[in-house]
């Protein structure tokens, strides 16, 4: 019988990468590594209630989530500062570390799954970056699997669908006209 | 136009930090990590970490998170260097960033909004709390003590320095308020508070209730739209309503709303404990 800390150790080196892989796919690299770090954190504390260890990743991812939607709230007061400064003419510097999307396909990407509602996009990004199932999707979510079944469908309809017009807003913009780099 | 099967190809394609298994981990000290479990191990009683801390109880330990062992050595040398060079009356009245988290929970938990204030820096950042002013924990701790919040720390880490030479504790904790107490529902559990401290100010507050307060507050919210028809409107916070991501709105703290929290918490409550008459 392992004790906890053996244990913890164990799912720490097996699933460190992968939480920190998922947190560097939603936020800048700084904020990523301190959100991995709370993720284990929790982990050690609850070490005792895990399931077994090859299925504990879902979990983890869900906790990660949390981590993150919580940093969110002072990203976006941030922004909301940033944003503000700029319409006073002043320049607030550039915002460290934001996730970097270098082709303009991928930026359309991220730009229709960001007019998604949270649990659909994070649907989305967990079937397609972390290869999870529906069911592990369920388990991380905290939702039942045919409801992310059912809202994977929906949430690649209506991203499609928002990618398409951004598509044609960018076709009609001027400065596609005129031949400008966008 | 690109189809459905297209988008999600761009999307897979689109992952912005695709190779997991090559990313350098070596920020991370297991090392590090391992030894101050292996201290732990042999030197706490495990069952003791269940227990509420006081200030002095409070347990050390270094979870060593992202920090080379050349530059842990450097930081050690110059807060050496920092204490001989000081006076002795200031090094004695610097708190420890574990005995500050700790303090400024005890004054949470007192909602000693003043001690909270003193406590932090005045341009700290706060994040899942439910004021973004330092200046105004004042009215947080009066609505906390309006609705009963009370918050048992289960455990507090003292992770290692950052670059800055930051101190930074994590605590973990259960919360109740009056609403779950009348509700008969347990606490509120998977809660978590992160300070970042330096020279014995925090500057950083970082919040995280567990989902368990979502239902709370939703029947809360439900009984007050009954009883009370209209009132929730002024007493949560609008711009939480219209964004899906916050997933409950966020009570809105001033005096005149507190004092309305406070009414309505005594009428949820004896709604919710008087027996009715057969």
């Amino acid at each position: 019988m392992l004790t906890g800390d053996t244990r913890f150790i164990r799912l720490y080196e097996r699933y460190y990468h992968s939480i920190l892989a998922y947190c560097r796919r939603r936020t800048a690299p700084d904020r990523a590594e301190d959100a991995a770090a709370d993720t284990f954190l929790t982990a050690w504390r609850r070490i005792d209630d895990l399931v077994a260890d090859d299925d504990v990743l879902p979990w983890l991812y869900g906790v990660a989530y949390r981590v993150l939607a919580h940093q969110w709230r002072s990203v976006s007061r941030r922004k909301r500062l940033r944003a503000k400064l700029e319409s006073l003419g002043v320049d607030p510097g550039s915002e460290p570390g934001e996730v970097v999307v270098a082709r303009w396909e991928s930026r359309q990407v991220m730009d229709a799954l960001t007019r998604l509602n949270d649990t659909d996009r994070e649907i989305l990004r967990l079937a397609a970056w972390e290869g999870l199932s529906y069911t592990e999707i369920a388990e991380a979510l905290e939702i039942g699997v045919e409801a992310v079944r059912q809202r994977f469908y929906q949430a690649r309809k209506n991203a499609t669908r928002e990618y398409n017009r951004l598509e044609r807003s960018r076709r009609e913009s001027p400065a596609a006209q005129k031949g400008g780099v966008w | 136009m690109i189809t459905e099967e297209r988008f999600w190809a761009l999307l897979v394609e689109s992952n912005p930090f695709p190779e997991a298994d090559s990313h350098e981990v070596d920020a991370f000290d297991i090392t590090a990590h391992l030894t101050a479990l292996d201290e732990r191990s042999s030197q706490t009683d495990r069952k003791a970490l269940h227990r509420q801390p006081t200030t002095k109880e409070v347990r050390r330990s270094k979870a060593a998170v992202k920090w080379p062992a050349a530059a842990l050595v450097v930081a050690v040398a110059g807060v050496a260097i920092l204490l001989t060079s000081r006076a002795p009356s200031v090094v004695q009245t610097m708190d420890s960033p574990l005995e500050v988290a700790t303090m400024f929970i005890d004054a949470q938990n007192r909602h000693d909004g003043a001690t909270m204030t003193s406590l932090t820096a005045a341009d700290a950042e706060l994040t899942g709390l439910l004021v973004e002013d330092p200046a105004d924990f004042d009215l947080l701790a009066d609505w906390e003590r309006a609705v009963g919040w009370e918050v048992q720390v289960e455990e507090c880490i003292d992770l290692d320095p950052v670059a800055d030479g930051s101190a930074r504790v994590f605590c973990t904790f259960d919360a109740e308020s009056k609403w779950n107490r009348a509700l008969g529902f347990g606490p509120i559990r998977d809660s978590s508070i992160r300070f970042v401290i330096n020279e014995g100010k925090i500057h950083n507050i970082s919040h995280n209730l567990g989902s368990g307060i979502a239902d709370i507050q939703n029947e809360f919210q439900l009984w007050l739209n009954n009883a009370h028809p209209g009132a929730a409107v002024g007493m949560f916070r609008e711009e939480d309503r219209r964004n899906p991501d916050f997933g409950i709105p966020r009570p809105l703290l001033t005096p005149e709303t507190i004092r309305l929290f406070e009414q309505y918490t005594d009428e949820y409550v004896a709604y919710l404990t008087t027996t009715p008459e057969s």
